[in-house]
């Protein structure tokens, strides 16, 4: 698997699917004609000073300022656009087949739910924080919003989707190879904003469906962790299924440990970075949601985040 | 020679006069335009002292938000610094872009139009020089209250755009967003005040013989940047009326759970917030025209290509704004008209560069401060535009908005569109208003450091951006390679700051304000009227124009000027005093009889500022009485106006004979009134849009409005109002008292449609808590009730001056004016009545 | 092997001295202290219950723990020290918990070792160990920054997070202890970081997965925080 990246290169210019490819395409073509134009106009404004008389006599004149400051940007602009709409429209997620993967993906203050839908839309999964799609499939993303605006935005893979209060938004995207792929919510929507990320995590076919197999709801058992949990006021919160836990508000936590980041894109995952969340998230996201439980032991604190870390 | 008002133009003939003019008129004058004294200095009205103080709040405006700025940079120095707390920088980064627009970049160029319009179209003041005072003392005064919010930790905190529901008061609570929403309240005013003020001044206070084909690029950029204002203020003043209205009362017009919708923000605030851009370029661009015809030393190339260019800019801008809204999941149908309207803006933009070029191609070659400056703009603000031609493809702005990207396209626009050439005017005009002028060899250090680290700190944040780093985020992670490129930008920031902080000491070396003359005058060789010498009361006679660069077209001007041998030489009526001339040929028609100082303005401005402040901090009784104490200010200082001088008709100079009162629509008063209004239908219209709009949106939250049919008696009581504010203006020459009673009539028939209108809707049982649809009735009714508020206010100020003998017959500039205003009350009424019903009938 | 004998020795001053379980515990602190100022010398306490500890491998109430430590010892390259290393750690989770005797003993041995020790062994304080390579030094920031230990530990050099959790670590290469127990030495450390339970059981920091490489590098960069 590729890592997260490290930012080179540039990750609009590393498209990794065929719903950013045809962007960066259009980017690049951007980038170097916009270079070109202005190395043109800083051409023009230094023949206007030191250029010939004769250079000068051509460019002061209306004639002149009709042609560079009309004629030629109509033509480039015109043909822009129609490259524009075209891409626009071959992108939209307004062409749905009925052959994508579905997943309604809702933002909340500062994280994601994920649920995975089947393909008659009906919830057959929830997770948070984490997408995993299996490659060459294209995805219909569904995206809502339960507090604020926010922004979907995985560069890799495909461009921005508000995510609007009272609306659903439809974003496709695709990865073409397994990895894991960097996203962020790209609206400010207040407090730890910065620290909202959350990762694509492509699967070849035959492991993704090892991936989605091993989906299965958390066993009650005996865990010291899981009583802890429920006597703490976590599952007020948090839902783990198979256990009483079924707390709406934050992340579902059925499978946490399988999570690669803690906090919503921003942690490793671990059993020391879990009970440093678990102790004292404000010190890790100041801001978020999740108070600080000073109230654990030492032993208690480990129970609960060894238990978290084995639901898998 | 054709005739705009019957003026014949062989008139002007007689310019300039021959022979001496009497002993003592300067002096009169000079006494009539007196410098003020101690305390006077805050109820001075004169632009030269209102426009210098306007000025420069504006640049202190500019260098705090910068170093709000330079904070935000610190902190993103490197990953994950706490050099600014989360919370803290959130409030940093709205205050930031908040003050650079509001309090910064609308300001500064309205500013400078209050400085330099009277001197370049050669009137003693602006129209109406109270207003301007208003204007000036309301923002200055508001504005760093609201600034101050910051050092308590009480400054808004939900980015510059506001978007609810993040501002709503389940997810800003605190007083923060209300700092906001109702600081810029006021801001908006002021600018709205301004931008009357400049309309009525360029249309009609230009000198003789000045047609719009003569005037300087400078006015018809102010005069497309007023119009703008007039339009699209409206929108914003709408929107923040109703978020604050949401979060005091609940109304749910954002809210999408009770059948608001946060896209209505969205629609009123970028549908100000983009033609804001251009409000703020245009007046920039305009300086630009001045300033490289005088630092080429040649008549600007392409004169009207300019202007249409200006003009075509203004309206495209208006079918733009949803660009910042590609990613909001609109269909490809409307990203794709809004796509083409955000390139063909940027035609005109390149009409202008080119002929700033061409320009400079035919002129002098010359890297004085101002040329460089220019120069260093014109290079910036085509980078600018370029990238903004890459955003305004939709594909390519899925990926870029929102993220740094954007930030740098942003920045090399203004920067390069308005921050450049504001500098370029600083180093160009300074001389008009300072006894020296700024150091030459210091600007190329300030032009230096200013050019290189403005690149250097937003060309690496195009590369962050398509890294991937967001707008708006108070730090980021380690490790995604952003460390580079923020640290360069963070360096580059420093250097800009260096190279202004460099311009702060030149101006403490050598600006040394000179408004009653004796300044450098004209260092760069301008050719208009600006650089005629002036003294408090402008240039001692007022010139016939008869080109676009006067001064160096007619070089005894300046002396013939300065010798009385044009226009008004001296005060005609002992009063001060300024010729109003007619919009497209600049006619003399009427001589206007100008206020003088007043405390009344500064008093209205701190009391406007006190009621939006206390209203706030929440203390009620406080803000209710600094509201009440603010309008009676601004009556007080309208009891004054309107007064008819003695002289009915007076001789403004080689015995051309004009009035010195006149009513109806030639009256600047008219034209004020008929701007203000509107506004006020601008505002209505956008409540209208917000119906509509949550209407077609929300359809499951509406419910069945009142019978149309039952709104009949509210159609008549409104047709009555209507008739009765006209028969106002017909009757008056019958006597004073009959008049007032009629406007006062009108305002009761107009209040009891209204209470009719309100009682049919409470009784279909719509709630304005419930849904959007309520909250957007009542705001209407709300807004409809504020209109009869003010009409009962000048039906009531008519009134008192009937009584007191001060209704001019046969004809009053108050009774017509508050005529306009009550038969545009009865309108706005009834189509608020018919609109509502008309959405969701069964 | 020198460990053998010397437990015997150990085991043989703490019958004849007798103490008690309670005051054991609270002289291990000393004894350790000791340990860290008597420098290499004091490792030798540390063998003497290594010794103890393998002469009870086999005893049922070690089960457990002797899992753990087996894993340690698969794991550690440097198999000699490490097994002495893992020794101590037993000795330290058993005694306070478990009143069993063997364990008891273990301690006892231990504690009069240093005793012992501290009587003979008087030599010149060394306040801080030498630095470990700069490659290591580098490796164990970098695997610290991976980790995430700053979830609960403000570090210096590691600028997020900067958790509130743990005790702040700048200057911890001046440290004496390690939680307040046991000396600041490299292997100690570097156990304690990779499964600090096992060397103070009611500590809130759980075994972390990571290599004993991993675990050495970071105690070397934490070793090497003096200013």
């Amino acid at each position: 698997m590729t890592s997260a990246g490290s930012g080179w290169p540039p990750a609009v210019f590393d498209p990794a699917g065929p719903y950013s490819e045809p962007v960066t395409t259009l980017a690049w073509a951007l980038l170097l004609g916009g270079t070109a134009v202005l190395l043109a106009v800083l051409a023009a404004l230094w023949a206007a000073l030191f250029g010939s008389a004769k250079l000068k006599a051509r460019l002061g004149g209306e004639r002149a300022i009709w042609i560079l400051g009309f004629a030629f940007p109509a033509v480039v602009l015109t043909g822009l656009l129609v490259w524009g709409l075209m891409l626009t429209s071959s992108l939209s997620a307004t062409r749905v087949t009925g052959q994508e993967m579905r997943v309604k993906i809702i933002g909340e203050m500062w994280w994601w739910r994920v649920h995975y839908q089947d393909s008659t839309g009906r919830e057959t999964l929830r997770e948070a924080n984490e997408l995993h799609i299996p490659v060459g499939t294209p995805v219909l993303l569904e995206l809502e919003a339960a507090d604020v605006i926010h922004s979907f935005w995985v560069p890799r893979l495909g461009g921005k989707m508000d995510m609007i209060p009272g609306r659903t938004n439809r974003l496709l995207i695709q990865a073409d190879k397994p990895g894991i792929y960097k996203g962020q919510c790209a609206e400010y929507c207040g407090g730890p904003h910065a620290l909202m990320g959350f990762i694509v995590v492509a699967h070849a076919p035959a492991d993704f469906a090892r991936w989605r197999a091993s989906r299965l709801p958390a066993s009650e058992g005996k865990a010291p962790g899981l009583s802890l949990f429920l006597s703490s006021g976590c599952a007020a919160c948090h839902t783990i299924r198979g256990t009483p836990a079924n707390g709406l508000a934050g992340p579902d936590l059925t499978h946490v440990g399988s999570r690669q980041t803690l906090g919503a894109g921003i942690l490793p995952n671990n059993p020391g970075t879990m009970a440093g969340w678990v102790a004292d998230a404000q010190a890790i996201k100041p801001g978020n949601r999740m108070p600080a439980y000073h109230q654990f032991g030492g032993e208690e604190l480990r129970a609960l985040s060894d238990y978290l870390v084995t639901l898998k | 020679m054709r005739s705009e008002t019957g003026f014949d133009p062989a008139l002007y003939d007689r310019f300039p006069t021959k022979g001496g003019r009497p002993k003592g008129e300067e002096e009169e004058l000079r006494r009539i335009w007196c410098k003020p004294k101690g305390w006077e200095y805050l109820t001075v009205v004169n632009n030269n002292y209102v426009g210098i103080y306007y000025l420069g709040t504006a640049f202190l405006f500019f260098l705090m938000a910068g170093v709000l700025a330079l904070l935000m940079r610190a902190q993103l120095a490197a990953p994950m610094l706490e050099i600014l707390p989360q919370g803290t920088y959130n409030q940093v980064f709205t205050m930031h872009g908040t003050v650079m627009m509001f309090l910064f970049a609308v300001p500064a160029v309205e500013a400078a139009g209050v400085l330099l319009l009277p001197q370049m179209l050669a009137a003693r003041d602006l129209p109406f020089p109270r207003l301007s005072a208003y204007a000036f003392w309301a923002y200055a005064v508001g504005g760093l209250c609201f600034f101050a919010s910051i050092f308590v930790g009480l400054a808004p905190d939900g980015g510059w755009f506001m978007y609810p529901p993040l501002t709503s008061k389940a997810f800003s609570p605190g007083i923060n967003t209300d700092f906001w929403l109702l600081g810029i309240g006021f801001i908006e005013i002021s600018a709205i005040a301004g931008a009357i003020e400049i309309i009525v001044g360029v249309l009609r206070t230009r000198a003789p013989g000045m047609s719009l084909d003569k005037m300087p690029i400078f006015a018809w950029s102010m005069l497309v940047f007023a119009v703008m204002i007039v339009i699209a203020f409206p929108s914003i003043i709408l929107g923040t009326l109703l978020l604050e209205i949401e979060r005091a009362f609940n109304w749910p017009f954002f809210d999408a759970t009770r059948g608001g919708d946060p896209m209505l923000w969205e629609h009123l605030f970028w549908f100000f917030g983009h033609p804001e851009v251009y409000i703020i370029f245009l007046p920039a661009a305009g300086m630009m025209s001045m300033i490289v015809a005088a630092v080429a030393r040649e008549e600007l190339v392409g004169y009207r290509l300019i202007v249409l260019a200006m003009l075509a800019t203004g309206f495209i801008s208006f079918g733009v704004w949803a660009h910042h809204m590609f990613a909001t999941g609109m269909p490809p149908m409307t990203t794709g008209f809004f796509s083409a309207a955000s390139m063909a803006v940027s035609v005109p933009a390149g009409l202008q560069v080119f002929s700033w070029i061409a320009t400079l191609a035919i002129g002098k070659r010359s890297f004085n401060a101002p040329g460089l400056f220019v120069l260093g703009s014109i290079v910036i603000f085509v980078t600018g535009g370029l990238t903004g031609v890459m955003v305004a493809m939709v594909p390519f702005d899925w990926q870029a908005h929102d993220s740094y990207f954007i930030v740098a396209h942003l920045h090399y626009v203004l920067i390069g569109g308005m921050v450049f050439p504001l500098f370029a005017a600083f180093y160009y005009w300074i001389p008009m208003v300072s006894r020296r002028a700024l150091s030459e060899p210091l600007a190329k250090w300030v032009f230096g450091l200013m050019f290189s680290g403005m690149n250097i700190a937003f060309l690496p944040m195009h590369l962050a951006g398509l890294q991937g780093m967001p707008r708006r985020i108070y730090t980021y992670l380690p490790g995604q390679g952003l460390e580079l490129p923020n640290l360069i930008s963070t360096i580059g920031a420093f250097m800009l700051a260096a190279g202004v902080l460099l311009f702060l000491v030149d101006l403490a070396r050598n600006f040394r304000l000179a408004p009653g003359g004796g300044n450098a005058g004209n260092v760069y060789d301008g050719g208009t009227l600006e650089w005629l010498p002036s003294e408090l009361y402008s240039t001692r006679s007022i010139p016939v124009v008869r080109s676009r660069e006067p001064l160096r077209d007619d070089p005894k001007l300046a002396d013939d000027v300065a010798a009385g041998r044009y226009f008004l030489p001296g005060s005609a009526t002992g009063l001060r005093e300024t010729i109003v001339t007619s919009p497209l040929l600049a006619e003399p028609q009427y001589l206007q009889i100008m206020p003088g100082p007043s405390a009344w303005p500064f008093a209205a401005a701190v009391f406007t500022a006190g009621f939006f402040l206390a209203l706030t901090v929440q203390a009620y009784m406080f803000g209710w009485v600094s509201g009440v104490l603010a309008v009676a200010c601004v009556l007080r200082w309208l009891w004054e106006t309107d007064r008819p001088v003695e002289q009915a008709e007076v001789d403004i100079g080689a015995g051309i004979m004009v009035p010195t009162y006149v009513t109806g629509p030639s009256s600047h008063g008219w034209w004020a009134m008929v701007i203000l209004l509107v506004v006020m239908a601008m505002i209505f219209i956008m409540a209208l849009f917000s119906l509509a709009f949550l209407w077609s949106n929300q359809p499951g939250f509406w419910t069945p409005p009142p019978k149309i049919g039952a709104a009949l008696p509210v159609a008549l009581l409104y047709g009555t109002a209507l008739v009765a504010a006209l028969a106002a203006r017909r009757l008056l020459p019958r006597g004073a008292g009959g008049s007032a009673g009629l406007l006062l009539f009108s305002v009761l028939a107009a209040g009891v449609a209204l209470w009719l209108d309100w009682s049919s809707w409470r009784a279909s049982g719509l709630v304005s808590e419930a849904s959007g649809q309520g909250a957007t009735i009542y705001a209407l009714q709300a807004l409809q009730a504020f209109a009869t508020g003010t009409g009962l206010l000048m039906a009531a100020f008519c009134a008192a001056r009937a009584l007191r003998g001060l209704v001019s017959l046969p004809r009053n500039n108050s009774v017509d004016l508050t005529m306009l205003f009550l038969a545009y009350t009865a309108v706005q009424g009834l189509v608020a009545a018919l609109f509502g019903r008309a959405f969701g009938m069964p | 092997m020198l460990a053998p004998p010397v437990g015997i020795i150990g085991e043989l001053a703490v019958k004849i001295a007798g103490v008690e379980a309670g005051e054991a515990r609270a002289g291990l602190a000393i004894a350790f202290a000791a340990e860290t100022m008597t420098g290499e010398a004091g490792r030798l306490g540390a063998r003497v219950a290594a010794a103890e500890r393998q002469r009870l491998a086999g005893g049922a109430k070690a089960v457990v723990m002797g899992r753990r430590v087996a894993s340690h010892q698969r794991e550690e390259e440097e198999k000699g020290s490490g097994a002495h290393l893992a020794g101590t750690i037993v000795g330290v989770r058993w005694f306070p918990k478990r009143g069993a005797r063997g364990c008891r003993m273990i301690w006892k041995g231990g504690f009069a070792g240093s005793m012992l020790l501290m009587l003979t062994a008087c030599s010149p304080a060394r306040v801080e160990p030498p630095l470990a390579d700069a490659a290591a030094i580098a490796r164990g920031k970098a695997a610290a920054a991976r980790l995430g230990c700053g979830a609960c530990h403000d570090m210096p050099g590691i600028d997020w997070p900067k958790g509130r959790v743990g005790p702040p670590l700048a200057t911890f290469g001046k440290r004496g202890l390690i939680a307040g127990q046991f000396p600041n030495d490299l292997p100690i450390l570097a156990v304690f970081i990779r499964d600090a339970p096992l060397v103070v059981p009611e500590s809130a920091m759980p075994p972390i997965p990571m290599t004993a490489r991993e675990a050495r590098d970071i105690a070397s960069w934490l070793q090497s925080l003096r200013d």
